[in-house]
């Protein structure tokens, strides 16, 4: 039932209000600041060599810990988190300097033309990467933008062991930085 | 399908509750929803939930927090008015008369839905259904509602005078409720557009049986955000006309009366600090009272209204505080001096006023104008809260207090004796509202 809804939604005339009121519930995406996962998502290392796939896009086979950040040009969450994603990096690698750090942006639903706005706008210091078709969405379990993702390596999988979804702020990043050092002293 | 059955009954409800007896900007609500009704009204820069985005503007439906999210929000006040007023003595000047309107306790519900649209998520949908308007007063069960036989002995009155009230007035209800669908499109990441069909269904009742009626209009807004702390919202709302029919009998038999409510053009700015978790914003309003139909013809004036708010994120991600002012000023002009006298021979008015095509005599126009529609708080103090229980859901309430204010006006009573017409009115209200993200 809900992808027929999410179909229709995508087709809606916008000028046919009461349809979109029916509409409503079943076009849902996300819900607003969260750091609980929606669905862990656990993805094998060799998904990462699959070439042309998302993962493989993003899973750097030399990494230990590849952050992802999901953002979108229009998304005023996302222009007022890009200081705090640019922050990324530097915080994990102050806090863990022995682990080899990928961080990539992913702008959703943007073309390359979109990202470059954004880049020159919120000047992101990492790798970015266009998505106009939305394809990292599913795979990821995106429900919307800014997510920031972070997926550890351990043994044959790259196991996702934060989630953030809404605006990031500084005390998020702090949030970001504990979770992994405990889950590098667990593993 | 019961959840679609249940949101269609929400609007239908709230489109047809009835509520009356509430005003604060002239008759109009200072803002729809807890959030800005905590922070003064403020909703033009930047709406905090989708009923405040469509009333106050609906091209900030697009800066949500996280996105993109389909967020419903339905909202309750409880409306508290008091209300008196002090009239001269008609048949003894050296007395007056005081009473106090039948006091209520007046629920006034809201409800707004914004959803995304297309394909980057560049659009919003919304829709909200609120009661926006009202006024009125009850003194059919006080000495001022009753008629100058209830006054003196009716051999001390003149013939001419055996069948008047003291006033004209007594009773009056005024309630306009809005159903709003809007769109919203982002032209740039830093620019949204947007506009609304405003679909009204007024009831005024002005002691003579009620008489509603339909009317419509638009409003149309941009927001500006020229940095990441900053927004810059205008917008328009454009005058809507009601006719309400049969709705006055001045002794020529019913005739109608119609009531626009005022064009309105604002312009708002919000700041945040601290990551979003201290946020400040003004919006000043002008409303065209002068202009429109009605109010106009009982002499309002222009308003100027300026509402500054405040919200502070005390508990990160779980409780937010609000607080606000707003000041207007009393639309109401004083006619000081009128000439409200009648012959007492042939009980004609010495002075008559046309509204429209009624034509009134001039103390039952005054009557009417100050006692009957007492619009005149100026002054309102507002705070609240919001806990979010989960991430899903948060629970928002609010308090205002409109502070207490008077008119006074001086003139020719019926019988040629000065005489003073006076109406107070102070307002509490009582805010909750729940928010739901999808």
């Amino acid at each position: 039932m809900l992808p027929l809804i999410r179909l229709v939604c995508n087709k809606v005339d916008w000028l046919v209000i009461p349809a979109s009121l029916l509409m409503l519930f079943g076009c849902g995406s996300p819900v607003s600041t969260s750091d609980t996962p929606a669905s862990v998502t656990r993805h094998s290392v060799m998904e990462s060599q699959v070439p042309g796939s998302p993962f493989h896009k993003v899973f750097s086979q030399d990494a230990d810990l590849v952050v992802l950040t999901f953002f979108d040009l229009y998304c005023v969450a996302c222009q007022q988190s890009a200081d705090n994603f640019n922050r990324i990096p530097e915080a994990l690698e102050n806090a863990l300097p022995n682990e080899r750090i990928q961080v990539t942006g992913v702008a959703i639903g943007d073309t390359e033309f979109e990202l470059n706005v954004f880049l020159r706008k919120y000047e992101l210091t990492y790798r970015c990467l266009p998505d106009p078709d939305k394809a990292f969405e599913e795979p990821f379990a995106v429900r919307g933008t800014p997510t920031v993702l972070v997926f550890k390596r351990i043994n044959s999988e790259c196991l996702e062991i934060y989630r953030h979804e809404g605006r990031l702020r500084m005390s998020d990043i702090d949030k970001l930085v504990e979770t992994v050092r405990v889950t590098d002293q667990n593993n | 399908m019961k959840k679609y059955i249940i949101t269609a009954s929400l609007i239908a409800m709230t489109a047809l509750l009835p509520v009356s007896t509430y005003a604060t900007n002239g008759d109009n609500m200072i803002a729809i929803g807890a959030k800005s009704r905590a922070m003064g009204g403020v909703s033009i820069a930047y709406p905090q939930d989708a009923i405040t985005a469509v009333f106050g503007n609906p091209a900030s439906l697009c800066f949500t927090k996280f996105c993109p999210s389909t967020q419903v929000d339905v909202a309750g006040t409880l409306f508290v008015p008091a209300v008196s007023a002090e009239v001269t003595n008609p048949l003894m000047p050296s007395e007056t008369i005081k009473s106090h309107s039948d006091d209520g306790v007046y629920p006034i519900p809201a409800i707004g839905v914004a959803m995304p649209f297309g394909e980057d998520n560049r659009g919003r949908f919304g829709l909200a259904a609120y009661g926006v308007s009202g006024l009125g007063v009850d003194y059919r069960n006080e000495t001022i509602g009753g008629m100058l036989t209830d006054l003196a002995p009716a051999d001390m009155i003149p013939p001419a005078f055996q069948q008047a009230p003291i006033i004209a007035g007594a009773y009056t209800a005024l309630q306009i409720m809005k159903v709003a669908p809007s769109v919203a499109w982002q032209v740039a990441p830093g620019m949204s557009l947007g506009a609304a069909v405003h679909l009204d269904y007024a009831i005024l009742d002005m002691g003579f049986g009620e008489s509603d009626g339909f009317g419509f209009g638009f409003q149309l807004g941009a927001v500006y955000r020229p940095n990441k702390q900053t927004s810059i919202g205008l917008v328009y709302v454009s005058p809507q006309k009601v006719t309400h029919d049969d709705v006055v009998n001045m002794g020529m038999g019913f005739q109608d009366l119609a009531l626009e409510a005022p064009q309105q053009i604002g312009i708002g700015v919000a700041y945040e600090m601290n990551e979003g978790k201290f946020m400040i914003a003004a919006d000043l309003k002008w409303i065209n009272w002068a202009q429109a139909e009605g109010y106009k013809d009982f002499d309002w004036e222009n308003q100027t209204v300026l509402a500054i708010g405040a919200s502070y994120e005390a508990i990160e991600d779980k409780l937010i505080l609000r607080a606000g002012v707003n000041l207007g000023n009393n639309p109401v002009e004083r006619h000081n001096g009128f000439n409200g006298s009648f012959d007492p021979q042939t009980g004609y008015p010495n002075e008559m006023v046309k509204v429209q095509d009624i034509v009134m005599p001039t103390y039952f126009y005054e009557t009417f104008r100050i006692i009957g529609f007492p619009a005149v708080v100026d002054t309102h103090v507002t705070f609240g809260a919001t806990y979010h229980l989960s991430e899903r859901f948060a629970l928002s309430m609010g308090f205002m207090k409109a502070l207490k204010k008077d008119i006074v006006e001086t003139g020719i009573g019926p019988t040629g004796a000065p005489t003073m017409l006076k109406s107070t009115l102070s307002e509490t209200s009582y805010e909750i509202a729940g928010s739901w993200k999808f």
